[in-house]
């Protein structure tokens, strides 16, 4: 087709200058060279954390992440293989698979509960949490929704539809596992955000946030107060880890403090080159809990310092220049709008899990991509990974785009 | 170095995020005629042809893109920033306190010193043993309190005091019992899971291998008070549950005995449990302590004290049950024995004294053998204390060698209202200095207390100066606690002590002549007898002393040497002749008076002086000092039973054995010939 041949000649010049996209200079590879790069080394420097934890705690299973990682790449290339734009028309779908798999948990005899949260499932010896998937499914949802306006969500009507749409996963999963809720919300944000909502929307949209939040908040305390306790809108332990988290020394939360001390006793005493592989005390003694899945990042600092530390950022940094170079560079709207929600999850995800090691976040239990224990959020990444090949490979691809809009 | 690098890095990793977004801004820009005309034709409108409404869509999501990737850029620059302030700026105090998780420490218990005799004999050794330690939880598991007392058979209520004992910190174990039996050991170490928070530890714990013999020399041993803790002094640092002593010479030489604690350092993980043992200095046992006494004169001593109740029993003073011997060397005042009856049994004292043992030791009807007689038992000094008064006679020209006075057997020197009797009521006749002694007549003393009284003012209390100059009314000065000052009546004292009785306040002649013979208000300790004589026999009042000297438990290397402690304290004023004369008095009380058959045949010529003292409501007191050999004096020795009638009976028997033990003569038993003689 002649538009094929049209789109494809400008590019090789536009992409010579970058150099996160060097590697790619053969225009027209289907293959994001750079992309695994960055990708692998993370899941490596993911699988040495890991392992040094099960070097003292056998609560976790290396090979057990492996095989996680294992089943992640098949799912990767599934979904590499599949024509992302076809969930451009599955908004509603979309919608309704999230909401199934937000209510998984809640089912009696599936759901489990761990740490006072019923957002795991067991069936046979295997368990998973569902919450995870919801992620990029609700990715697929919002991209496929906003992907309609074509860049430009300017009518209040439309922008309220898809806001929605997105809050209603959040309400049902907001009970059992905030920082998915958090997580979840970001996604959508970013996508309406680059999806082309327009400014007065967003700022609304923000200014309400911060109102809610606030009110929110006092409305929860007023409720329970009220209600002797039987009212709660957050559970005590949320409540108590934003608390700890905006008064630090309060001897009130001591066990949350003591879970944000440890954290931040292990990161700082990795000083600048750390202490070696295997020598993370506060994992090994036990004084840092949860520490191959959410206080990961504590591990490796521990091990690897400062400058390890720098080069995890560095990686994670990598990762998102590559991710909006795809992002610019997709063959449509429903692309660039997928590429933001991952990009929006990731960003989140980094600077809550990081932000909570080092007090700058409120501690959440939400795992660091490619590098926490759990095949859940594993297998999430991936899929984000196989998407982002798929808008990759059809980034040249401009037939079906034309198809698809012109059919809106 | 490594700070400057990663500043670098950081500073570089910047330039690299600048440098990213503005090279992807300008690739997009370069991209945008293209994409927009993409734009265009997603409206299915013909290729070349320009909509501005598609491409305002196009350049929104673009510029959201970078706005995007501005955000990450920030994030990731905050964290960063906040990872450089932890791990570069404040690295080294995360590092302490990781630290400070990981590795704890714990101090070891050392074992005491241990206590020999002078030549090394074991008087107080070390055994091991198991006590059981709780942790800060114990205190509020009233089930593990109640298990344990029944299992080691204390008061439910002791056990919980001490548990929530705090005196060794808020976090430390706390002592509960020492020395418990092997069966409790095994039961609690069987059933650990009943017994959260208790351990068992070995220590070790004192042994006496020779039981009771010279128990109220050692003292004993017992667990730290609050009290003892509060006042420790700087450097010396003790943890509750330590055993420290109590009385004797463990309290005395604490400071020597003390061990040093060891340090242990080890790795813990956040349970507590002991991972690794990263260091340790081993615990110091304390320095042994060589005492002065020797144990084959203690021994001759205290079974000596046993015969002196015998004889005196056989002399129908049947309540004889108490006294106190002491010798020592008359040159150095090194204390080679020294026994109060009756007396205890340390061992009782081993993991902590049962109250019913405490008051069956201190009760009304004990006798008090906790007590040291030696130290602390008050007694009138009687004729012992005429070699004193004597000297002072002679001193102050009240009396000299060819003094002759006239014993009728009753004295009213003080006038006819106040007659005074001499022991020998048919009177000694015709009497001189020397005889006085001899015979101990008291009317010869009655005499040179009336010249006290007529050419010395009360107020100035001439005699009882030069009484006191001789150690009387003081402390001796030995190391060991307890020790009683004694009273040398003079005028103030007596108006001062009857300050509620008015009409009992006036001096009077009579107090005066009671004093020079040893009685009325005047009290004395064995001790300071001892010490008085032993400054007549050789002309230097020594200060006794009970370290002979300190070991390194090496039991070679000399820490302290006792020697340094020896030597005078009190200078009294005496001229030699007159000093001779009492020697030559008390020479013939052993040679002809009440105990020379006493003293016949042991080999060595002893001199002494008897003595028997009067108490209100009680039997006579049995006094007996002596030195020998008289031409040499080595040793002295003096002893005081308690209503054992007259000293030449019951305490110049003893005073016999314990010489010639001490000298190295035959020490058999010679029984003395009743006498009346005070």
């Amino acid at each position: 087709m002649p538009k094929k041949t049209f789109g494809r000649t400008p590019k090789v010049h536009a992409r010579s200058a970058s150099p996160a996209v060097a590697n790619a200079r053969q225009s027209t590879s289907p293959v994001n060279i750079p992309l695994f790069a960055i990708v692998a080394a993370l899941v490596a420097v993911g699988l040495v954390t890991v392992y040094s934890v099960t070097l003292t705690n056998a609560e976790y299973n290396f090979w057990r992440q492996v095989i996680g990682i294992g089943i992640g790449i098949v799912l990767m290339v599934l979904f590499w293989l599949f024509d992302y734009r076809r969930f451009g028309s599955w908004f509603v779908p979309l919608l309704v698979i999230d909401c199934l798999l937000i209510m998984l948990p809640m089912i009696p005899g599936l759901g489990i509960e761990v740490n006072g949260a019923t957002s795991w499932i067991k069936i046979g010896p295997l368990t998973a949490q569902p919450s995870e998937w919801a992620k990029p499914v609700t990715i697929l949802m919002m991209a496929a929704g906003c992907a309609r306006f074509d860049g430009e969500i300017t009518k209040g009507t439309d922008y309220l539809k898809l806001v929605g749409c997105l809050l209603l996963p959040c309400v049902l999963l907001i009970r059992e596992d905030l920082g998915s809720t958090l997580v979840l919300l970001v996604i959508g944000f970013f996508i309406l955000f680059v999806g082309g909502a327009s400014r007065r929307w967003i700022i609304v949209t923000l200014l309400t946030l911060v109102v809610i939040v606030a009110g929110g908040l006092g409305l929860n305390s007023a409720l329970n107060t009220w209600s002797g306790g039987d009212i709660q809108i957050l559970k005590p332990y949320q409540m108590s880890r934003l608390l700890v988290f905006i008064d630090q020394d309060n001897p009130d939360y001591a066990d949350d403090a003591y879970n944000l001390n440890q954290a931040k006793i292990a990161v700082g005493s990795g000083e600048i080159t750390g202490k070696g592989f295997g020598n993370a005390t506060q994992s090994s003694g036990g004084f840092l809990p949860e520490a191959a899945t959410d206080f990961i990042f504590c591990v490796y600092a521990e091990q690897f310092g400062f400058l390890g530390a720098l080069v995890l950022l560095a990686l994670y940094l990598a990762l998102m220049a590559v991710a909006l170079t795809i992002g610019l560079r997709a063959s449509d709207k429903l692309g660039s709008c997928i590429v933001a929600g991952v990009m929006g999850m990731w960003l989140f995800q980094i600077l809550e899990n990081i932000g909570m090691d080092l007090g700058l976040m409120p501690i959440t239990g939400i795992p660091l991509p490619f590098m926490s224990y759990g095949s859940s959020f594993m297998l999430t990444n991936f899929i984000c990974i196989g998407l982002l090949c798929s808008i990759w490979s059809r980034r040249l691809d401009v037939s079906n785009r034309t198809r698809k809009v012109a059919s809106r | 170095m490594v700070a400057a690098l990663s500043a670098a890095a950081i500073v570089l990793l910047f330039i690299a995020a600048i440098v990213l977004i503005v090279l992807i801004a300008r690739s997009g820009r370069k991209n945008k005629s293209r994409v927009s005309f993409g734009g265009k034709r997603a409206k299915s409108m013909p290729v070349g042809t320009e909509s501005s409404s598609s491409g305002d869509g196009e350049v929104t999501m673009r510029r959201r893109f970078f706005i995007f990737f501005g955000l990450i850029g920030a994030a990731v620059a905050t964290l960063v920033a906040k990872l450089w302030s932890m791990q570069v700026m404040s690295g080294e105090e995360y590092t302490q306190r990781a630290e400070s998780n990981r590795i704890t420490e714990y101090t070891t218990v050392a074992p005491r010193g241990r206590i020999f005799d002078r030549n090394g004999v074991e008087l107080v050794g070390n055994r091991s043993s198991f006590v059981v330690l709780a942790n800060a939880e114990v205190q509020n598991n009233p089930a593990v309190i109640n298990r344990l007392s029944t299992v080691l058979g204390i008061p439910r209520e002791t056990i919980k005091q001490s548990a929530a004992s705090q005196s060794g910190g808020a976090q430390a174990d706390r002592v509960l019992a020492i020395d418990i039996d092997s069966r409790a050991v095994a039961y609690i170490t069987e059933h650990h899971e009943a017994f959260p928070g208790i351990s068992i530890e070995g220590r070790t714990v004192r042994t006496y291998p020779n039981g009771k013999l010279a128990s109220h020399v050692l003292g004993y041993t017992g667990t730290i008070s609050e009290a003892e803790l509060k006042k420790q002094s700087a450097g010396v640092s003790y943890e509750s549950g330590d055993i420290v002593g109590k009385d004797g010479a463990e309290q005395a030489f604490e400071a020597y005995l003390k061990g040093d604690r060891g340090v242990k350092r080890v790795e813990i993980n956040a349970s507590g449990e002991v991972v690794n043992s990263v260091d340790s200095i081993d615990p110091a046992q304390g320095n042994d302590v060589r005492l002065t006494l020797d144990v084959n004169v203690q021994k001759v001593a205290e079974e000596a004290l046993q015969q002196a109740f015998v004889d005196a029993h056989n002399a129908k003073y049947d309540n004889a049950a108490a006294g106190a011997i002491v010798c020592m060397n008359a040159k150095t005042g090194e204390v080679i024995a020294m026994a109060s009856a009756p007396d205890y049994d340390p061992t009782e004292f081993i993991g902590g004294i049962s109250s019913d043992t405490w008051s069956e030791l201190t009760g009304d009807k004990s006798g008090y053998p906790l007590s040291n007689r030696c130290i602390a038992g008050l007694y009138p000094a009687a004729s012992t204390f005429k070699g004193f008064t004597g000297l002072a006679g002679l001193q102050y020209g009240y009396a000299s060698e060819q003094s002759v006075w006239d014993c009728k057997g009753t004295w009213t020197g003080f006038g006819e209202q106040w007659p005074q009797k001499c022991w020998n009521t048919s009177g000694h006749g015709q009497i001189g200095f020397h005889m006085g002694i001899v015979e101990s007549c008291d009317v010869v003393f009655y005499e040179i207390a009336k010249r006290f009284y007529q050419e010395t003012a009360d107020s100035d209390a001439v005699l009882q100066k030069y009484l006191k100059s001789w150690g009387f009314g003081q402390k001796t000065g030995i190391e060991i606690s307890g020790e009683a000052e004694g009273r040398v009546p003079t005028p103030d004292w007596k108006k001062a002590y009857n300050k509620d009785a008015p009409e009992s306040q006036a001096w009077l002649p009579g107090d005066l002549s009671n004093l020079i013979i040893g009685q009325g208000d005047l009290l004395v300790t064995p001790l300071q007898v001892c010490c008085g004589y032993a400054g007549l026999a050789t002309g230097r009042v020594p200060k006794p002393v009970l370290l002979s000297s300190v070991m390194a438990s090496d039991g070679e290397t000399v820490v302290v040497d006792g020697a340094s402690f020896q030597g005078s304290t009190i200078h009294p004023d005496f001229e030699e002749k007159n000093l001779e004369i009492m020697r030559s008095g008390f020479r013939d009380v052993v040679a002809e008076g009440s105990v020379k058959n006493v003293f016949a045949g042991m080999g060595v010529n002893i001199s002494g002086k008897t003595g028997t003292g009067e108490v209100a409501g009680h039997d006579n007191y049995g006094w007996f000092v002596g030195y020998g050999p008289s031409e040499d004096p080595q040793y002295v020795c003096a002893c005081c039973i308690e209503e054992g009638g007259s000293g030449a009976t019951c305490a110049a028997p003893a005073v016999r054995s314990v010489l010639a033990a001490a000298l190295g003569q035959d020490t058999s038993h010679v029984a003395g010939t009743a006498t009346e003689e005070r």
